[in-house]
């Protein structure tokens, strides 16, 4: 009862300034801001559980994996198409890790190296499906999502444990309490700014997705951009299998589909932010802490598990019909 | 004649500068007002006032009489009898005139079904008035041009129907993707409805249809209101002169009659209407090509750029001392192999083909040269940044900065950005698909002038056009079509509006029943 109690006056003026909080997650700190404000609310409802290294370390760590899909989501959806086997595509690649070095004791870096491979794989049959059979994007990937995931549980249909205890190592230890993978994931992170900022591969990404004639026209090889944008998009789903194998030093064949909603919920998010108005990597990385951030908080406050489905696709509607006003002003 | 629209004092401003400052205009009963201005003028701020797309700042709006309090709320504009037909008139290309027709408000039966045969017999009515046959079950997408206008005009007006007192249609820019005989057509159309008592409020940049069609002009200039007058007493220099404020140095320029070693020639050009055709284009040498819409001269550009599949045909490019000569078959040609040969493509959609609205000015100009400022693994934004000033300044183009969204700047200036981002490429051979479409008096002159310049330069230019003004100012040549194929070439003192126009309607010239004049 008292729990329920001290809930219900903290919804009230939640919702009454929800109006504002869209407004400013419209400019371009406005979700950073939000973030250190809910941060705080936390930190102070939760004293001494939400603010603690611990948690910390676990929230920067628990999400590196996430950051790594959105990155590679984002290259899809800048250059104009829905990946929606980025998911399945990481399951595969979590599963493989599983089979070829928990079960079959293949040496784990010919795996590592197997496995980013065969995602790379699935971005170039999509590309096939979209860019050549002229299949629209949200219908190819559904089905290679769906057939993946038939694949992914004829590999092997249990939880693997067992993993290369190196390997694990590189997942699990800590530096600054925070989780190894945390600093993995801001290279890469780097690495996709580096690509869509600073080179002209990046430009012609932005343009194929926002004008495909205009860059026809313009002399970019539309095709081919379009299946690096896909084949980028696979291969750092796979290498989020991997670092996800690595971090919970076990594999099962279901866990990758959890991964899909939360990376475009990312990634529209995150289109609110830095560059209102424009997918951006940084947005995006934000966006996957500030949603961890609302989920751990309010799990911590009592809220059920089922919090984190409502919070990240009540934020991906928010988000995209954020971005949308965003466009339209500017 | 009584006031049916009325707006005091309107003012409205964006970032400090005033897109209208204090404007007052009358709109009578009955009849065709006009509506002219440069780009930025104000006029399109005006509109979306009035469409309740923009709050004014200040001012009062009074429709029949009835103060309307401001903003108008975007769904209850019908209800005031105003009604709007945009210039991408907003229907709906894969469904049935009688589809199109109806979605605005349908027929229903007493149980909430649609009702198709009241719904039909409505829409046979709505389009008897205008007096052109049009088929219900047809595609709008199969429709001629006008027809479609038609559809929209009709549509709009049934949203109107039910306002009392007089109704105003907004036309923007309506005949600028029609073919000059329909324009007659669809004036047709428009005083069916002054006849009737409603009003036309007719926004162009083309100053002949204006001074032809309406009743009485109201000029804008940088957001005020410059002058309302009747149309009888105003002619076309008059007109120029206040929308620019100034008149204008006529744009002339010797037609060079000896043409120079060719820069390019073409053998054998096939398309969807052009049949085997041959023509070259000379070094320094501006060529027009012109005829009716479905002549085929529209695809020339696009096809000797590889920008339209199902082309056939050779392009020579002459070389000179440094190049070789270059033989391109054009159904293999790609708009980058045609880039590799300095052949240049500025299409006419602008907004669909040219210009990423959303991006940034400086994305889109430097988008042909990004690769330039690509060193040591970084693009060098300074560096594109400065490239990309320095051709700001030198075509003129006014904008807020240069990371402003493309979409904020006139048509004039967005087409001066698109010219200035393919000239910088220092091309041999300019394409180019109605050049100055959507840019207003001033903004053509310089488009004109930097056409002239980078033909001084020794490049070709082809320019594709259905305005005979256009041609004669700006070209050496004109190459008239008919059916696909070359049917006169015009030199010399030849290259005039009249002779032009001649030309492309001689034996057409009863389609639509325009005359000569209404064809420039």
């Amino acid at each position: 009862m008292t729990a329920t109690d001290t809930k219900t006056p903290d919804a009230a003026p939640e919702s009454r300034t929800g109006a504002h909080l869209l407004q400013a997650l419209g400019s371009k700190y406005g979700l950073i801001l939000v973030w250190a404000a809910m941060a705080l609310t936390f930190t102070i409802l939760a004293p001494g559980r939400f603010l603690t290294s611990q948690n910390m370390g676990n929230i920067f760590g628990s999400q590196a994996v996430l950051v790594v899909v959105a990155m590679g989501l984002l290259f899809a959806v800048v250059a104009g198409e829905w990946d929606l086997s980025v998911g399945a595509t990481l399951g595969l690649s979590l599963t493989l890790v599983g089979k070829l070095n928990g079960v079959l004791g293949w040496n784990i870096w010919l795996v590592v190296v197997l496995a980013v491979l065969a995602g790379a794989l699935v971005g170039l049959a999509n590309a096939f499906f979209i860019v050549i059979a002229d299949v629209p994007s949200l219908i190819a990937t559904l089905g290679m999502s769906t057939l993946l995931a038939g694949v992914t549980y004829g590999i092997s249909n249990v939880t693997v444990a067992g993993l290369d205890e190196t390997f694990v190592g590189l997942g699990q230890h800590r530096f600054l309490s925070i989780p190894l993978p945390f600093y993995y994931c801001l290279l890469i992170a780097l690495a996709s700014w580096y690509v869509l900022r600073w080179t002209p591969f990046g430009r012609h990404l932005y343009f194929v997705g926002s004008g495909r004639e205009v860059a026809r026209l313009s002399g970019i090889r539309v095709g081919r951009v379009r299946t690096l944008a896909l084949v980028a998009s696979a291969a750092l789903s796979a290498l989020a299998g991997v670092l996800l194998a690595s971090s919970l030093g076990a594999t099962g064949p279901s866990i990758g589909a959890t991964y899909l909603l939360p990376a475009f919920a990312a990634v529209f998010l995150g289109a609110t932010t830095i560059a209102p108005g424009h997918l951006n990597v940084w947005g995006a990385v934000v966006a996957v802490y500030f949603l961890i951030t609302g989920i751990t908080g309010l799990q911590l406050l009592g809220a059920e598990s089922y919090i984190q489905q409502i919070f990240y696709g009540g934020i991906l509607l928010a988000a995209v019909a954020v971005s949308r006003q965003a466009k339209g002003r500017t | 004649m009584s006031t049916l629209v009325e707006l005091q004092h309107l003012t409205m401003t964006f970032n400090a500068s005033k897109a209208l400052d204090d404007v007052s205009l009358e709109i009578q009963h009955g009849e065709v007002h006009g509506l002219l201005g440069h780009n930025g003028s104000g006029k399109s701020t005006l509109i979306r006032v009035l469409a309740g797309v923009y709050t004014p700042d200040r001012g009062r709006l009074a429709v029949n009489g009835r103060d309307v309090p401001l903003p108008i709320q975007p769904d209850s504009t019908s209800e005031h009898g105003l009604a709007f037909v945009h210039q991408g008139l907003g229907l709906a290309g894969g469904l049935s005139v009688l589809d199109n027709l109806a979605v605005a408000n349908y027929e229903r039966s007493s149980v909430g079904r649609i009702d198709w045969r009241r719904q039909r017999a409505r829409a046979v009515e709505q389009l008897r008035r205008f007096g052109v046959p049009i088929a219900l079950e047809r595609l709008v997408s199969e429709l001629e041009p006008v027809e479609q206008a038609i559809v929209a005009i009709a549509r709009a007006m049934t949203a109107v129907e039910r306002a009392d007192g007089g109704r105003l249609l907004v036309l923007d820019e309506p005949t600028v993707y029609l073919p000059r005989p329909q324009v007659e057509t669809l004036f047709g159309a428009v005083r069916e409805l002054v006849s009737a008592g409603d009003s036309v409020l007719f926004v162009s940049h083309r100053i002949q249809e204006v001074l032809r069609y309406t009743d009485r002009v109201s000029v804008l200039r940088n957001g005020r209101l410059v002058a309302t007058e009747q149309t009888s007493s105003l002619d076309e220099r008059r007109v120029v002169r206040l929308i620019v404020g100034r008149d204008l140095d006529d744009y002339k320029h010797a037609v060079s009659n000896e043409r120079e070693r060719p820069v390019a020639t073409v053998s054998g050009l096939t398309g969807k209407h052009l049949r085997d055709v041959s023509f070259e284009v000379g070094a320094g040498e501006i060529l027009g090509v012109t005829g009716l819409a479905g002549s085929g001269f529209g695809e020339i550009p696009y096809l000797l750029y590889g920008a339209l599949r199902g082309g056939q045909g050779a392009l020579e490019m002459i070389g000179d001392s440094d190049l070789a000569n270059r033989t391109l078959s054009v159904e293999e040609l790609t708009p980058l192999a045609a880039q590799a040969q300095k052949i240049v493509l500025i299409p006419a959609d602008r907004a669909q083909r040219a210009i990423i609205p959303e991006q940034s000015v400086q994305t889109n100009v430097s988008l042909p040269a990004v690769r330039s400022f690509f060193r040591h693994g970084l693009l060098n934004q300074r560096q594109e940044r400065s490239y990309v000033r320095r051709l700001v300044d030198s075509f003129d183009i006014r904008l807020p900065s240069l990371d402003a969204p493309m979409s904020q700047l006139s048509g004039g200036n967005q087409q001066k950005a698109v010219l200035a981002k393919w000239l910088s490429q220092v091309p041999r051979l300019v394409l180019m698909d109605e050049p100055t479409q959507g840019v207003d008096v001033a903004g053509r002159l310089d488009i004109w002038n930097r056409l002239r310049t980078v033909a001084e330069t020794g490049a070709g230019v082809i320019i594709a056009s259905e305005s005979a003004e256009e041609l004669a100012e700006l070209c050496d040549r004109v190459l008239v079509f008919r059916d696909g194929e070359i049917s006169r070439e015009l030199t010399g003192t030849s290259v005039d509006k009249h002779v032009i126009a001649d030309a492309t309607l001689a034996e057409d010239a009863r389609v639509g029943g325009s005359s000569t004049d209404a064809v420039v």
